[in-house]
């Protein structure tokens, strides 16, 4: 048959799929997926041996952030689900968390914002987060249920793109404006704070400080890789595919709303957790973390470390909020334009964010460039020459 | 849902037990939809046997692919029926859930998942029997060695570690068949499966759907009448949402009414059935039917 001539022997060169490849490819392959993230770790954990106890609180707040790009990743940059209300679940989380710290703060009385608002009895729905071994699990199943109840509905209904992005966005706002009007139950726009202890250490301390931010770094590791198995899995191929066609999925045999929704609970739950690690760490939580603009803002840091690449999430919170911090330390007035300009740049020059430059298919440069990796450089002439030019005519 | 999945079969043997079974493996009762008061199904009866190759003819605006929207639960129908498999209404359910069932749909325009691989494309509709649980890890050896068996059969494997969105118009066609082949479904749907091809790929496109026809039964709708004519061994004539005539492509080309229903279409050429052509070499636009 025309066919089976039309074939060579090809079989051989699929095995390395199957694992006995050259020994030597699969060795560099495992480096580049592990190293990266590896020395990552590596820096992570060594920061507070060189960093002063102000930066190491600052990085741990970064890194909790960092969680949270991550869960936004795995949906948006995989499955392709824009969720602009990523605040509110990472807000629950540390809602859940600071409920837990302000009651066992509080020491058998009522919380302090209860009392100006006139509460005389801590409501039921209250009561449970004095115990630990409630709090902590809500912190993570608050958050999914919702992403979970909101996911069915949504995706049942077979919304998606801009539309999905528009709901959820439209839950941030419903949610941070609800957290500010239950003052009584919520502490309003203040939100949640003036706690000072966890499980019975003060909260101040510098060695509980640090051995939050331990438990921060072990956290994101822990989300690096359940996200990793995830994507390498062949339930994470089905989100790509999702990504490139839905409606082939669905008329391969699945049902893309019930594993749209699963992914979209886990990844809320995974942002739940990073708000838990937040509000101990900063000493707030309030509706500002969950409002539109933090949602959006988690967005951004994706977009600028690289959609579809873990390690990009982690990156770009991390670069975003240091240069965040750092700018406005030197230039407290202008400081604004700088991440405006990053913001802007990233769209631009490098769509495929920061890691996007160390992909080889992004290395072809004009001939005149002589370093491939710094070729978003000579791109960023390329553009500027080009939107001159276009202003000009 | 729990059906035994049988294993990938060599082209020429076929499943004897399939193709001699007694009955219809489809058969549509008084089907009629409508969009917006335009009856596009109209009382339509249509059945194919176990084991069948048929092939839709039909012009623009038949109801061709309404009808395999309908069978594969895409369109819901006003009234009337599809009974698949001698028991089971089609009707009422969800897409995937057809799929699962055994009947599989390639798209007009090809459908594939351009970010993943060759080999990963047919993964991902492999496993679609598979258990959440189990899709959360690795494929098994198993799977593997049917995936290349596949994509061995429509000419793909050599370039299974390319990204899909490399692959020509013709390739990702026969990717696309290669994800539904892999699934071994019962009734294969395909909505214009050589559109946009060269010669020499409608030629190849032509005997692989002759080897796949052995194996199960296959809906083939197509609007080129030198590809039908190479390959069909039974055609239907869809006109206005009715069943116009059905035969041998040369019994429907002396058919009267098919050459009226047809000059009312398009220009008369060559052998009695007047075709308007699709242009070929460039890329082809959807147009319903």
């Amino acid at each position: 048959m025309a066919i089976r001539n039309y074939i060579s022997s090809a079989p051989e060169r699929l095995r390395g799929r199957s694992g006995m490849g050259d020994l030597s490819t699969r060795i560099a392959g495992h480096l580049g997926v592990w190293l990266p993230p590896a020395l990552t770790l590596l820096a992570l954990l060594l920061a507070p041996l060189v960093l002063s106890d102000f930066r190491v609180a600052l990085l741990g707040k970064f890194l909790t952030f960092a969680i949270l790009a991550l869960s936004l990743n795995l949906i948006w940059g995989y499955a392709g689900m824009l969720s602009l209300g990523h605040g509110v679940f990472f807000g629950l989380g540390g809602y859940a968390m600071a409920m837990y710290l302000k009651l066992e703060s509080a020491k058998g009385k009522l919380p302090d914002f209860m009392f100006w608002s006139g509460l005389e009895e801590l409501p039921i729905f209250w009561a449970p987060f004095k115990y630990a071994w409630f709090a902590l699990p809500m912190t993570f199943i608050v958050p999914a249920a919702l992403a979970g109840a909101l996911g069915y509905l949504v995706f049942r209904s077979r919304i998606t793109g801009v539309y999905f992005a528009l709901i959820t966005q439209a839950l941030a706002l419903i949610v941070s404006i609800l957290f500010i009007g239950q003052q009584p139950y919520t502490g309003g726009t203040n939100g949640i704070t003036n706690y000072s202890t966890i499980f019975g250490f003060t909260l101040n301390s510098p060695s509980v400080q640090l051995t939050l931010y331990y438990a921060t770094v072990l956290a994101l590791l822990g989300a690096y890789l359940l996200c990793h198995w995830i994507i390498s899995s062949r339930f994470g191929r089905l989100l790509v595919a999702m990504r490139d066609d839905e409606n082939r999925v669905r008329f391969s045999g699945y049902n893309p709303a019930i594993m749209k929704t699963l992914v979209f609970c886990l990844s809320a739950g995974i942002a739940g957790v990073a708000g838990a690690l937040f509000a101990p760490q900063v000493g707030i939580i309030s509706p500002t973390m969950m409002g539109i603009v933090p949602s959006i803002e988690i967005a951004i840091w994706v977009a600028v470390g690289g959609r579809g690449a873990l390690l990009g999430a982690v990156l770009g919170a991390l670069v975003v909020n240091g240069a965040k911090s750092g700018l406005s330390e030197s230039f407290p007035a202008i400081w604004q334009y700088f991440l405006g300009a990053l913001f802007i740049g990233a769209v631009l020059l490098f769509p495929a964010g920061i890691m996007g430059l160390f992909r080889k298919e992004n290395w072809r440069r004009p001939g005149w460039w002589p370093w491939p990796p710094l070729n978003v450089l000579a791109r960023a002439g390329t553009t500027l020459r080009e939107l001159i030019a276009g202003v000009r005519r | 849902m729990n059906q035994h999945v049988p294993h990938i079969r060599a082209a020429s043997n076929g499943s004897e037990a399939a193709s001699h079974r007694q009955g219809h493996i489809l058969a549509a009762e008084g089907l009629t939809v409508s969009f917006d008061g335009f009856t596009v199904l109209d009382e339509l009866d249509f059945s194919m046997e176990y084991g069948e190759m048929r092939f839709l003819i039909g012009p623009n605006g038949a109801g061709k692919t309404t009808l395999i929207d309908v069978i594969t639960g895409k369109s819901r129908p006003d009234r009337g029926k599809v009974t698949f498999d001698g028991t089971i209404d089609l009707t009422r359910r969800p897409e995937h859930e057809l799929v699962r069932l055994g009947v599989g749909r390639k798209f007009q325009t090809p459908a594939v998942f351009s970010s993943l691989t060759v080999f990963e494309n047919v993964e991902v509709t492999l496993g679609f029997r598979t258990r959440l649980a189990r899709l959360l890890g690795r494929s098994r050896g198993v799977d593997r060695e049917r995936i290349e068996a596949t994509l061995e059969r429509v000419g793909l494997l050599e370039r299974a570690r390319h990204p899909a969105g490399a692959l020509s118009h013709g390739e990702k066609q026969w990717l696309e068949i290669a994800m539904l082949l892999v699934q071994e479904p019962k009734l294969l749907l395909l909505d214009e499966p050589v559109a946009g091809m060269t010669r020499r790929e409608r030629e190849r496109t032509g005997e692989l759907l002759q080897a796949i026809g052995n194996d199960r039964s296959v809906l083939v709708v197509e609007h080129d009448m030198e590809f039908v004519r190479q390959f069909a061994r039974k055609v239907t004539v869809l006109h206005l949402g009715k069943v116009l005539s059905e035969g041998t492509m040369e019994d429907v080309q002396q058919d009267p009414e098919v050459i009226r229903a047809y000059l009312g279409h398009g220009r008369p050429e060559g052998d009695g059935i007047a075709i308007r052509r699709r242009p070929q070499g460039r890329p082809w636009v959807p147009s319903g039917g």
